[in-house]
């Protein structure tokens, strides 16, 4: 079917689109990276009440889930690349340039863990979501990596303002919300606080 | 229905009261005062989706079942609940 | 009523205006009953508990019948918790909680010492109501070897159905919560687990577990053995039987007592040989409790009624005119924000801001009377635990009966000793 695409329009779809989607998704995931980091930093909303940023990083990665679904299928369906079905979930097992779409199997299985245990996330209780919910961290460098490795357009300057754009963001978010945590180090309201003397700290701070 | 909030799991994050001002406001510090526990019924969605969205899963809704006459106890039984006992 | 064996000494069932002691929990005067022998001379066998729903059943009703109520603070009544716990229907624990975490209360220590066998008794009993499979013992450690003597002396007499095991509480005020001694058994937590399931639906192991204050045991013990009526015999018809005190402050022989619940104030004070000065407030039921004003509350009846506030602990301070009311609680509550669990934010946040408040109050600089007003409206029920409730009783109490002093301290002066310390106010924070 693609070849007749290819052949009535001169345009090799399939592989344009993903491609295509892939450059999306990575902005998409950064934002989701970005929302979802500035729920912990949790200081006066500027732009968006709390629970908009929270809603907003859930709606983001939803249709990001649906759009990864068209960028792996387009890119399996595409004849001119042998990618094979299970090097959908089973890393470097495709024939085409296995560390790059290795890289990327792994960050769909990081990030179908995450997913999937949101999902259930009531019932599966807050520690063991909180506990895989840290793999979006690993999730998110694998996603870039691939990027790099298996996009290769980043001649275009608009291309590579995205992938280095997104970069920035996500370690610009990740670094502040390192910075708050340290700042406000001595309040914990984890069950590790029994022994600790009553700190005191701004009203504002809080959000550790 | 009751919403509740599990008071060790909160964190004082604010979602709840931004999502349902009319029965939670907060604190000095963040943390929430439940106004009123008892949910009208025009705000039963929006209180699902605050017991949804809490990010320390620290709100739950309990339905109302009849009241015991002897010992005027409410009894309740959990509705949604983001909370699980350790 | 109740069957009775051996020599079984009832108290003298002496008219009101002769009655001078109460003593069906503690032997007269200062004398011990210690040891397992004295005690059956004094008390005679417990009845033997029998297997069947029909005994458990006829015992929880009797306990109903006799309005016995926790002696912990909470005065929750036994029977209904009994009753909580055999509805679940699955290996149950009894917890005897000796921890007395208050750290004014000397109550529980002074029965354990004088008469650990009654509390064991009542153990025993609770475990045959509710079918126990495990009993502990929780006790301060003052009186850890005082108990686990009596233990084993009951153990060589093969006295008891399921044995006793006995731990050392933690050393913090919140550690007597019910939740926190589960918490401090299962994982040497002693922090309070927050509310549902309440412990006697899940607590220890996830089990259903009946956790009952020392005296409170004592009292089912001697229920066991002569019935209903006569433990409604003492006491008021809301508010039946006799209670332990502790009574400190200006008074001249400072100690634990037991009184009948119903007694006038200034009789209750009077078992510790009066005030040694003009008083001008009492502060009743522990640290979470309430200050009441000397007038009217000396000729007032000693119950919760009378009162108009929860008789907690047993806790009874004598506080004379020459020492500062705001002084003392800004001390008070200093220690409470200290003791917090510090696991939920009203409490963590709310408390030490209160006791910041306080303490400037104290100082005679104080600027946010307002909000601390407010802040104590706010804090109440929104802990994990009670904690900040007490706090905020406490406090709210203080502004009330020292409205004088307050307004004083807002000009900037205080006509008390504020370096006169009244309390027994340990060093808070983590020991």
């Amino acid at each position: 079917m693609s070849a007749v695409a290819t052949a009535t329009t001169g345009l090799p779809w399939l592989w344009l689109v993903s491609r295509g989607s892939g450059l999306v998704l990575l902005v998409l995931f950064t934002a989701v990276v970005v929302l979802g980091v500035s729920t912990r930093l949790g200081s006066a909303p500027r732009a968006l009440p709390r629970f908009a940023v929270a809603e907003l990083h859930r709606t983001l990665a939803l249709f990001a889930v649906a759009l990864l679904v068209l960028h792996v299928v387009t890119a399996i369906l595409d004849p001119y690349v042998r990618i094979g079905w299970w090097a959908t979930v089973l890393p470097f097992a495709s024939h085409y340039r296995a560390l790059a779409l290795g890289l990327g199997t792994l960050a769909v299985d990081f990030g179908a863990a995450v997913v999937l245990t949101s999902l259930a996330r009531r019932r599966l209780g807050f520690r063991l979501w909180r506990a895989v919910h840290w793999l979006a961290y690993l999730s998110w460098p694998l996603a870039f990596a691939h990027t790099l490795t298996a996009g290769g357009d980043m001649g275009i300057w608009w291309v590579a303002g995205l992938v280095w754009g997104s970069a920035s963001a996500v370690a610009v978010a990740v670094g502040a919300r390192v910075l708050a945590s340290i700042r406000s180090g001595a309040v914990s309201l984890s069950r590790g606080s029994v022994l600790s003397k009553v700190p005191r700290i701004p009203a504002g701070a809080r959000g550790a | 229905m009751r919403i509740r909030v599990d008071r060790i799991a909160c964190d004082g994050r604010g979602l709840c009261g931004e999502i349902l001002p009319e029965l939670i406001t907060f604190d000095d510090w963040g943390f929430p005062i439940i106004k009123e526990n008892l949910v009208p019924e025009d705000l039963d969605g929006v209180a699902h989706d605050a017991v949804e969205l809490c990010p320390k899963l620290a709100l739950r809704l309990e339905a109302l079942e009849q009241e015991c006459c002897s010992s005027k106890v409410v009894r309740t039984s959990v509705v949604a609940t983001s909370w699980t006992p350790s | 009523m109740m069957p009775t064996h051996g020599l079984v000494l009832q108290p003298r069932a002496l008219p009101r205006e002769e009655r001078v002691e109460v003593s069906r929990l503690l032997p007269d005067g200062t004398a011990n009953c210690a040891g397992l022998a004295d005690h059956l001379v004094r008390h005679g066998e417990l009845p033997p508990s029998r297997r069947s729903l029909a005994w458990r059943e006829t015992m929880t009703t009797e306990i109903e019948h006799a309005g016995l109520v926790g002696h912990g603070g909470a005065a929750f009544p036994t029977a209904k918790k009994l009753k909580a716990v055999i509805s679940q229907a699955s290996r149950a624990v009894v917890i005897a909680n000796g921890t007395e975490g208050e750290p004014a209360s000397e109550k529980d220590r002074t029965l354990l010492t004088r008469a650990p066998h009654l509390v064991l008794d009542g153990a025993s009993v609770a475990a045959d109501i509710v079918e126990a499979s495990e009993v502990l013992v929780v006790v301060h450690r003052d009186v850890r070897a005082a108990v686990d003597a009596a233990v084993d002396e009951r153990r060589s007499a093969e006295l008891d159905r399921v044995p006793l095991r006995v731990v050392t509480a933690a050393d913090r005020f919140v550690a007597g919560e019910a939740s926190a001694v589960v918490n401090w058994v299962a994982r040497a937590r002693p922090v309070p687990l927050g509310r549902p399931p309440r412990t006697s639906e899940r607590g220890l192991d996830g089990r259903p577990t009946l956790v009952q204050n020392v005296e409170t045991l004592a009292h089912l013990a001697l229920i066991a053995r002569h019935g209903a009526a006569w433990y409604r015999a003492l006491g008021t018809p809301d508010e039946p039987g006799s209670m332990l005190v502790t009574l400190l402050g200006a008074l001249e022989e400072p100690g634990v007592r037991e009184i009948e619940i119903g007694t006038s104030v200034a009789e209750v004070l009077a078992r510790a040989g009066g005030p040694t000065t003009p008083l001008q407030a009492l502060l009743v039921g522990g640290y979470f409790g309430s200050w009441l004003p000397a007038h009217p509350t000396l000729s007032l009846p000693f119950s919760a009624r009378g009162l108009g506030a929860g008789l907690g602990a047993g806790l009874v301070v004598a506080f004379p005119t020459d020492a500062c009311g705001v002084a003392e609680t800004a001390r008070l509550a200093r220690y409470l924000a200290c003791e917090s669990a510090g696991q939920c934010g009203p409490c963590l946040f709310g408390l030490p801001a209160i006791a910041d408040e306080v303490e400037k109050l104290a100082e005679g600089r104080s600027n946010r009377l307002g909000d601390l007003e407010r802040w104590l409206v706010e804090i109440e029920g929104r802990g994990a635990c009670s904690h900040p409730d007490g706090v905020a009783r406490l406090v709210s109490s203080a502004l009330r009966v020292f409205a004088v002093e307050v307004a004083e301290h807002l000009e900037g002066w205080c006509t008390g000793e504020g370096e006169r310390h009244v309390l027994p106010i340990p060093p808070g924070g983590s020991r």
